[in-house]
């Protein structure tokens, strides 16, 4: 579905990206594990279309989008939940909503959304009460939650989702990382990028581990839980001899 | 008394036409922080247009309003594209310059295609002034001011309850984040200057009746929707109008009370003395209020 090939991102003169390459297959989550500045959020950004690669070559459903502008990527029906949830603070959460489904209503599917707006209420039930609410106005879990229904209310193929546990409580970061649990039980394709490694590693099926712009380990799950590395330097667990 | 109450109508009337003029700087620079500096230009190009569509060619003033504003949006969607764009893509502040350009360009074509004297476009609904308790008020002045409320609910309805104004919204509020949610950002930031370049020429044509349609009667009339649309607050449509509305006003009072040529002064020294006081004007808010 998505494959990236020797992709280099530069904010000027500064390598943040420094040729890396990956792939996510339909159906299943794919996790980059990083430090802060590792460069995870500036691939999400530049896989969304907000920044262009400097080199490298990124396909998405066939079509090359590297470079391309946010809202045809968006218009493939690749979506980003981005880094601290940027909703329209403004708006009500209905309108994020609305918002979200922009191309849908566009195209006349008013009672498909308003169907999938009900499915997604199921999801994360806190929303409902707050539809008419503004959104700057939700706590921040509220706040994570709305994002990614406002994504999923897209009908996205591919979701991309930069560090949802950022700022949230423990028990607010178990309600989120349930739903994408839930979330993968559907089909639903994801690239989930994530600080926190037991997070991240927990839901996916594949894993990348993101060092100064270059990946350092990769492999399955289960590989990358039981690599000494990820336990020793982002599980925080002294490796079994 | 009579005399006070006269000042205050009419200062309505010219408030709601600066109002006008003001909420179309807003409309550009909330969505795509570009401002047209030209754009008291605009105000006489719809005069112009509106006079040769009504006027000249003898057609009814509504349909003549709806062709000036087709007019005005279609070179909106070009002056956009050929004279903001590029710029703002290089990164470049040369659009402070290219769309006065524009302006002045509607000024040199204005005076050889209508000449420099004035044109005169009968009022919409009579020339008798009506008398109620002994004031008079001229029939176009409080068309002025209902059909400006009129476009002001128009464009609230529009932001408020259609998608393509809460794509406008979302896209005053994060470019960025618009353009994530498939809002063609770019397309959006076109139509905001359409927009504007309409309304200007809507205020032009409304008011020509009352002020005759002449190459330079937008100038000062920009001027002063600029410093409005300061005092108002940039992003804060329904402030600034309700300030075009008091501008207006404080204008008549001054210069009625005063002396007239006090009229034309006052704009920027208020804009200066906003700014002092509170920095985003009257009904903006401050960068962290926004967040």
């Amino acid at each position: 579905m998505l494959s990236v090939d020797g992709l280099r991102v530069r904010y000027g003169s500064l390598e943040v990206v420094k040729g890396i390459s990956f792939s996510v297959r339909e159906g299943e989550i794919v996790t980059i594990i990083g430090a802060n500045g590792a460069g995870k959020s500036t691939t999400l950004r530049t896989l969304a279309g907000l920044l262009s690669p400097y080199q490298g070559t990124v396909m998405f459903r066939d079509r090359k989008i590297g470079g391309a502008r946010p809202y045809n990527v968006a218009a493939l029906g690749l979506r980003l939940v981005p880094e601290g949830r940027q909703l329209f603070p403004d708006h009500t959460v209905r309108e994020n909503l609305e918002l979200g489904a922009y191309l849908r209503l566009w195209r006349g599917e008013r009672t498909g959304v308003a169907k999938d707006m009900e499915e997604l209420f199921e999801l994360f039930p806190q929303i409902r009460p707050r539809l008419d609410q503004r959104a700057g106005s939700l706590s921040g879990g509220e706040q994570q939650m709305v994002a990614i229904a406002r994504a999923l209310i897209s009908q996205p193929r591919l979701l991309l989702m930069d560090e949802p546990s950022l700022g949230l409580a423990p028990m607010l970061i178990q309600s989120i990382f349930d739903a994408l649990i839930k979330l993968r039980s559907r089909g639903l394709t994801i690239l989930l990028v994530e600080q926190m490694a037991w997070l991240g590693l927990g839901v996916c099926d594949r894993g990348y581990i993101l060092e100064s712009g270059r990946f350092a380990l990769e492999g399955s799950r289960d590989e990358l839980l039981r690599h000494p590395r990820v336990l020793e330097a982002y599980l925080g667990k002294t490796p079994r001899s | 008394m009579r005399f006070l109450v006269q000042i205050v109508l009419s200062g309505i009337a010219t408030g709601a036409i600066y109002g006008l003029v003001a909420v179309g700087y807003s409309v550009t620079y909330a969505t795509m922080r570009v401002l047209n500096f030209g754009l008291g230009m605009w105000v006489m190009l719809g005069a112009m247009v509106g006079y040769t569509l009504h006027v000249t060619f003898g057609l009814n003033v509504l349909i003549a309003m709806l062709g000036m504003m087709t007019v005005l949006g279609g070179l909106g969607l070009l002056a956009e594209r050929f004279t903001v764009l590029p710029f703002v893509r290089a990164g470049s502040d040369v659009w402070i310059m290219s769309t006065l350009a524009v302006g002045l360009l509607f000024i040199n074509a204005a005076e050889l295609l209508w000449g420099r004297n004035p044109l005169a476009i009968p009022p919409f609904l009579g020339k008798d002034p009506i008398n109620f308790a002994g004031i008079g008020i001229y029939p176009q002045e409080i068309l002025i001011v209902i059909v400006a409320c009129a476009v002001m609910v128009a464009l609230d309805v529009f932001y408020q309850y259609t998608l393509l104004g809460k794509a406008f919204r979302a896209t005053a509020s994060s470019t960025e984040v618009a353009g994530l949610m498939g809002i063609n950002t770019r397309r959006i930031a076109s139509l905001a200057y359409a927009l504007a370049g309409c309304l200007a020429g809507f205020a032009g044509l409304l008011v020509a009746p009352v002020t005759l349609a002449e190459p330079q009667m937008g100038t000062i009339l920009g001027l002063k929707a600029f410093a409005i649309a300061i005092i108002g607050g940039l992003e804060a449509g329904r402030g600034i109008f309700v300030c075009g509305l008091l501008y207006g006003v404080l204008e008549g009072l001054l210069s009625g009370y005063l002396y007239t040529g006090i009229r034309d002064i006052i704009g920027f020294t208020l804009m200066i003395l906003v700014l002092f006081v509170r920095p985003n004007g009257l009904f903006g808010r401050r960068a962290e209020e926004r967040a």
